[in-house]
């Protein structure tokens, strides 16, 4: 990475490091407006940034997408609708397939 | 763990009604246990137990409340109290930031040796549970349920019980550690070799 800076505008611009250093601030919402502009305003012209953060949003998406390889198996599922007095399927409730893939 | 045996037979519509949002939300409860225990037993042994603490405590849910994170702060209650209390603390030094330069780094890396696309590959999703697994309890939770379940830092924080400076500093770590963790898990998986085929890459 470099170190750019950008005196252009009004908006005091980040150079690389302090903005990857906001990445996932910046990618989990947590930053201020201000700081949101800056960083905007840094990938902007930037080459070397704006793919880490493609990439780790594209991390943070394939880890949200993970989450449907784990939940409760069937033999575990069973016996809690059993505690819970819930002997027929719930018609609202959404069955797993396949249920926990790494048991 | 605990006696899981049907606890009443007649339900009012109410009781029915409880039982059912609850079973709704098992998938979460499961991955938000198994990111705590040890393994797949313990994990199954402390959804129970929640749900049966659920089932005593439930004259104390509030109608319209969020089932989902009662049940998780049930859930990190019984974890704290019957498995691991000493796995739920962890000390970590330094500005959280510094974690993220380092995700860009490794990120440098995994271009370099054309893995940079194994979070698009087909089988990631399994290789990304084989690497949560291998962190430490404390990380694989808020990468849960931030990462996984949606919540924010400061929903986070409340049903982990820690300021939500702790679960910004610990997420920021357990993104850092998941992604040297899936590339190895990756790797011994051959992933990474049919990504260097696929795209022509020059091998690490």
């Amino acid at each position: 990475m470099t170190n750019t800076s950008d005196t252009d505008s009004d908006v005091a611009v980040f150079d690389c490091r302090e903005t990857v250093r906001r990445l996932w601030d910046y990618l989990d919402h947590q930053l201020s407006d201000a700081e949101v502009r800056e960083v905007d305003a840094h990938l902007a012209h930037c080459e070397q940034c704006p793919p880490h953060f493609t990439y780790e949003r594209a991390f943070l998406d394939a880890v949200r997408a993970a989450r449907a390889e784990r939940g409760a198996n069937a033999r575990l599922r069973e016996r809690v609708r059993g505690m819970l007095g819930l002997d027929r399927p719930d018609v609202n409730e959404t069955p797993r397939a396949a249920g926990r893939a790494d048991d | 763990m605990g006696d899981v045996k049907r606890l009443r037979v007649e339900q009012s519509p109410a009781e029915r009604e409880f039982g059912e949002a609850a079973l709704r939300c098992i998938d979460d409860v499961a991955r938000f246990a198994h990111s705590l225990a040890r393994n797949g037993d313990d994990a199954d042994d402390l959804v129970q137990e929640t749900y049966l603490r659920a089932l005593r405590s439930r004259h104390t849910f509030r109608h319209g409340a969020d089932m989902r994170r009662w049940l998780f702060t049930i859930c990190r209650n019984v974890f704290l109290r019957t498995l691991e209390r000493a796995a739920d603390t962890v000390a970590l030094d330094g500005d959280p930031r510094d974690d993220t330069y380092a995700v860009v780094r490794l990120h440098g890396d995994l271009v370099a040796s054309g893995e940079d696309r194994l979070v698009d590959h087909i089988d990631v999703g399994p290789a990304i549970i084989r690497a949560l697994d291998a962190l430490p309890p404390v990380f694989r939770a808020v990468i849960v349920l931030v990462d996984m379940e949606g919540y924010d830092y400061s929903e986070a924080a409340d049903t982990l019980g820690v300021p939500v400076g702790t679960v910004r500093s610990r997420l920021f770590r357990a993104r850092r550690l998941l992604q040297e963790s899936l590339r190895t898990v990756a790797r011994d998986a051959g992933i990474g070799k049919a990504v260097h085929h696929q795209h022509g890459s020059m091998p690490a």
